[in-house]
């Protein structure tokens, strides 16, 4: 069955990335009408985020640590309670849509932001890196969802995220789609009795 | 600064309330929060392309020949395309009719003049530097410079080549100005000079415009740029983060910039400007965010705002008053840029000015581009959806509208009307026209006239189901009821052209000499489904499911010759992808364009045989130019460095098991990466000594 889930959200500017909302390196620029509110009004910090279930969590970005130390990669309750979890990944794939996530991913294949199904993963691919993409943006143009995200809702979205990248065919399966198949008149672009004649437009 | 929220309302409010429902109806919230102060908005256009895979392949290009009578070849109604190249190319090969074209083409024809190049424009052909990507503000790429013509063209030799030190789509212009060439790269926008007085053409300075790299991730067709201007010393140019920097030519040091947008909100800038005597026009992307559109003319000596036009909204904003005469009376009437929308709706409408803009001095007039209206999902719209998708003439010292034509009236197919507007005199029915000339995205070359507005002709030039032609008594397109979405939500399938249009953004050339106007172009139809979108500032807005694919024929991309005296294609090469690249006709009778699979060719601009070819690093979707250099020579300039809407499945590695990535194109090119990787090399090429 398919319920949808409509955001009703929406009043909402994004931060874009890591770097914060303001544009940076764009402050010194004089002719500019919009910027001297944005920048004295932002300065309360962002709401908490919710604790998820399973308590705090540290999380590294990357599989080495130097003097033979191990990065920490810790993973809440609520990461696992969702990951591999079919009603999670069903809720997170409605999600995704709701937050435009498919906007920039589309269904895993990638646009404005990378591919998700494919086994490369900048961030991470644990169910906390993932979240954490989600939750506080990536520098390159993730946006930070974290004033979306209540709850588990981020484990969710993670879960379904994860599951892109699964059970899916070999690349070499892709065959090129087959030509759009359409009438002979449409596709004669010389066909001049197709075309109302330039007589009618009575200069 | 570095972890506020951006803007007031930000964080603030609130987040995101779900609401579960089983209604299939689209939400569609208006965004609540106050729109910025300044008058930004923004529309754009598709797309990243991508993907990689396997697969059939038209071959290498065949020309094919249009006879007077014969619909073309491409066009068979049948079926796929080959498997296999060769036999595509033999059975459309047509070299024998070759040699009589010329005469039997056009013999019967009333013999009418070729049309001209106006003489403000004229006039600057034969200089030796090029100082805008159109060459001139009538953007029609023709030089008149001969040294390299169709018979020593063969001997074409490398002269140097310059790293641009970016893998990303190369859209932009290679420009020379008193022995220095510049060159824009694709995000981060570097800007290099480089002295073409010294063997090997060293670099002279660069400068990288300060901008945040999460402008990146709102771009929606890759981050490319266009290409800049020079003017009063000064090279002008658009960064992505939707400023418009000029740049001392000489030092390398910053004149000016100005700050024009915010990327939080889905602007961003990729279009090259436009010089109007001491003014740049510039314009905005983001049509595929839910911006809103607008076009600003600048100061050049001080980067000052001098208008600003919107492209949709109540009639103050888009700068229609007294002067606004528009030829058809679907554009008279009050604020028609918010009554041709839900409530609202004109708010996120999109409506960038992202293509080209041309401009006649002595009307005095800007022809500006107007792209696709927001969200996709047409359906969300109803209503014709002014100004987007269109084309306003307005005067160049006050913004003010003067006319406007809509090429895709309530547009559901990303029909952008952001192509160029090439400005051409020529004879049409015994009388002296002052025309423009527009390969549009709907699949029909317009000949429109360019002081009322009036359209002359729309013929056709690429396979076409979504409509019927174009009414002239009323200039308004002939959808095709049944290809349109409807609220059975289904896939509405083999719709052509794609959403990138039978040409995109892509511009073409035209030589007085032979009377034809050289159009890059592609051959991609589509499956569209609208899907729910609701608006989320600074994410996208789009609403549709679209994949992608081979138009009839197979081969996907096509360069087209067109006699524009007779509105009819004379030849046609056919390219195994989107002929992604810009192109340049010289005197000498040679045109040249690139492919994606990386061909820089050279073609005889009267026949269409091929001449000479160059294989670079990647494949090309920039902008060829032409110069004289400091040792008397002639040079031609083009970048490799593919990517792009078309090109995004290598730019941006995406993953070709999802046909909907890149707003779709990803479906048509799932084979590119067999082809080439991303790259991006300035080469330039001359005869040898
Ligand atoms: C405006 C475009 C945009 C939207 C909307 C967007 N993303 Fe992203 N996303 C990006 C970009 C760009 C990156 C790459 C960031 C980088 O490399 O720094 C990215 C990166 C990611 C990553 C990290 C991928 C990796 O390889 O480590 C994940 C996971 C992700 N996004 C998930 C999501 C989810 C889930 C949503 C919706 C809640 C979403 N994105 C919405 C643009 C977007």
């Amino acid at each position: 069955m398919t319920y949808r889930v409509f955001p009703f959200v929406l009043a909402i500017s994004l931060c874009l990335g890591v770097a914060g909302c303001s544009d940076q390196g764009d402050e010194e620029n004089a002719d500019n009408s919009a910027q001297s509110d944005t920048q004295s009004a932002g300065s309360e910090n962002p709401p908490p985020l919710d604790q998820p279930s399973g308590g705090d969590v540290e999380i590294s970005l990357v599989s080495i640590a130097p003097g033979g130390g191990k990065p920490v990669d810790q993973q809440s309750a609520a990461a696992k309670a969702a990951k591999g979890n079919p009603q999670a990944i069903e809720i997170g794939r409605q999600l995704f849509t709701s937050f435009n996530c498919n906007g920039c991913h589309f269904n895993g294949g990638g646009g404005m932001g990378p591919a998700l199904m494919d086994d490369k993963w900048i961030y991470g691919s644990s169910m906390e890196n993932i979240a954490s993409s989600i939750r506080e943006g990536r520098p390159n143009g993730m946006p930070s969802f974290r004033a979306m995200v209540e709850g588990d809702t981020v484990y969710k979205l993670a879960a379904y995220v994860k599951s892109l990248s699964e059970n899916t065919k070999p690349r070499s399966d892709v065959k090129l789609a087959e030509p759009a198949s359409i009438s002979e008149k449409a596709a004669a672009k010389d066909d001049e009795g197709e075309i109302k004649s330039p007589e009618e437009s009575g200069r | 600064m570095k972890t506020r929220p951006s803007s007031r309302h930000a964080f603030a409010v609130l987040v995101a309330t779900f609401v579960l429902a089983t209604s299939p109806t689209a939400a569609f919230a208006q965004a609540t929060d106050d729109p910025p102060a300044d008058d930004a908005a923004a529309p754009d256009v598709p797309a990243d392309p991508a993907a990689t895979g396997p697969q059939p392949a038209v071959g290498d290009s065949v020309k094919q020949l249009q006879p007077d009578s014969a619909p073309s070849p491409t066009a068979s109604d049948e079926t796929p395309p080959p498997g296999n190249e060769k036999g595509d190319e033999t059975s459309q090969d047509d070299e024998t009719s070759q040699d009589d074209e010329i005469s039997q083409d056009h013999v019967s024809s009333s013999a009418t003049e070729k049309p001209q190049i106006p003489d403000f424009a004229a006039e600057r052909t034969d200089e030796s530097d090029w100082t805008m990507p159109g060459k001139t503000t009538a953007l029609t790429r023709f030089s008149k410079l001969d040294e390299i013509n169709d018979k020593n063209v063969k001997d074409l030799k490398l002269a140097f080549t310059f790293s641009l030190g970016v893998n990303r789509g190369q859209e932009s212009a290679p420009l020379v100005v008193n022995d220095t060439l510049y060159v824009v790269t694709a995000y981060p926008n570097h800007l290099y000079a480089l002295d073409l007085t010294k063997e090997g053409a060293p670099l002279k300075w660069s400068y990288t415009p300060d901008q945040p790299l999460a402008a990146q991730g709102v771009a929606c067709c890759d981050v490319v740029n266009r290409g800049a201007v020079y003017s009063d010393g000064k090279i002008i140019y658009n960064t992505l983060n939707d400023t418009t920097v000029a740049v001392d030519a000489e030092t390398g040091k910053e004149a000016w910039r100005t700050k024009l947008g915010r990327i939080q909100e889905g602007m961003t800038m990729t279009m090259a400007p436009t010089l109007a005597g001491d003014k740049v026009i510039v314009g905005n992307s983001g049509g595929e965010m839910g911006i809103r559109g607008w076009v600003k003319a600048l100061d050049v000596a001080t980067g000052k705002v001098v208008w600003t036009a919107n492209s949709t909204g109540p009639d103050e904003d888009v700068k229609i008053g007294e002067r606004f005469k528009p030829f058809y009376d679907q554009y008279k009437g009050k604020d028609l840029g918010v009554k041709s929308w839900p409530a609202g709706m004109w708010k996120n409408s999109g409506g960038g000015a992202w293509g080209w803009v041309s401009y006649d001095p002595e009307l005095n007039l800007v022809y500006t581009g107007i792209g696709n209206p927001g969200p996709w999902n047409s359906s969300m719209r109803p209503g014709d959806n002014l100004w987007a998708a269109g084309v306003f003439a307005r005067d160049a010292d006050t913004g003010e509208a003067v006319w406007y034509y809509q090429t895709s009236h309530h547009d559901w197919n990303d029909y952008d009307g952001v192509n160029e507007y090439m400005i051409l005199d020529m004879e049409w029915k015994g009388e002296k026209r002052k025309v423009l000339v527009h390969p549009g995205r709907t699949g029909y070359m317009y000949i429109l006239d360019r002081e009322t507005g009036e359209v002359l002709s729309a013929e056709p030039f690429g396979a076409i189901t979504t409509s019927d032609g174009v009414d002239l008594k009323t200039g308004r397109i002939q959808w095709v009821k049944d290809k349109m979405p409807d609220d059975t939500g289904r896939v509405k399938k083999d719709l052509c052209p794609a959403a990138p249009g039978a040409k995109d953004w892509q511009p073409s050339a035209y030589s007085p000499d032979t009377g034809l106007l050289y159009v890059p172009h592609q051959n991609l139809c589509m499956d569209l489904k609208e899907t729910e979108v609701g608006y989320i500032a600074g994410t996208p807005f789009v609403g549709a499911e679209v994949r992608m694919k081979p138009g009839p024929g197979g081969h996907r991309g096509e360069f087209t010759a067109w006699d524009l005296t007779k509105q009819k294609a004379k030849w046609t090469l056919k390219e195994r992808f989107p002929v992604w690249s810009g192109t340049v006709v010289t005197a000498g009778n040679v045109v040249f364009y690139g492919t994606m699979d990386g061909w820089f060719k050279a073609l005889n601009a009267t026949t269409g045989d091929e001449l000479w070819k160059f294989k670079t690093s990647s494949g090309i979707i920039s902008q060829p130019t032409t110069w004289r250099g400091p040792d008397g020579h002639q040079y031609i300039g083009v970048l490799d460095g593919v990517g792009g809407w078309s090109g995004a499945i290598v730019a941006g590695n995406l993953d070709p098991r999802d046909g909907t990535a890149a707003l779709g194109f990803v479906n048509a090119m799932t084979d590119l990466p067999d082809y080439t990787t991303a790259g991006g090399t300035l080469y330039a090429f001359k005869l040898p000594d």
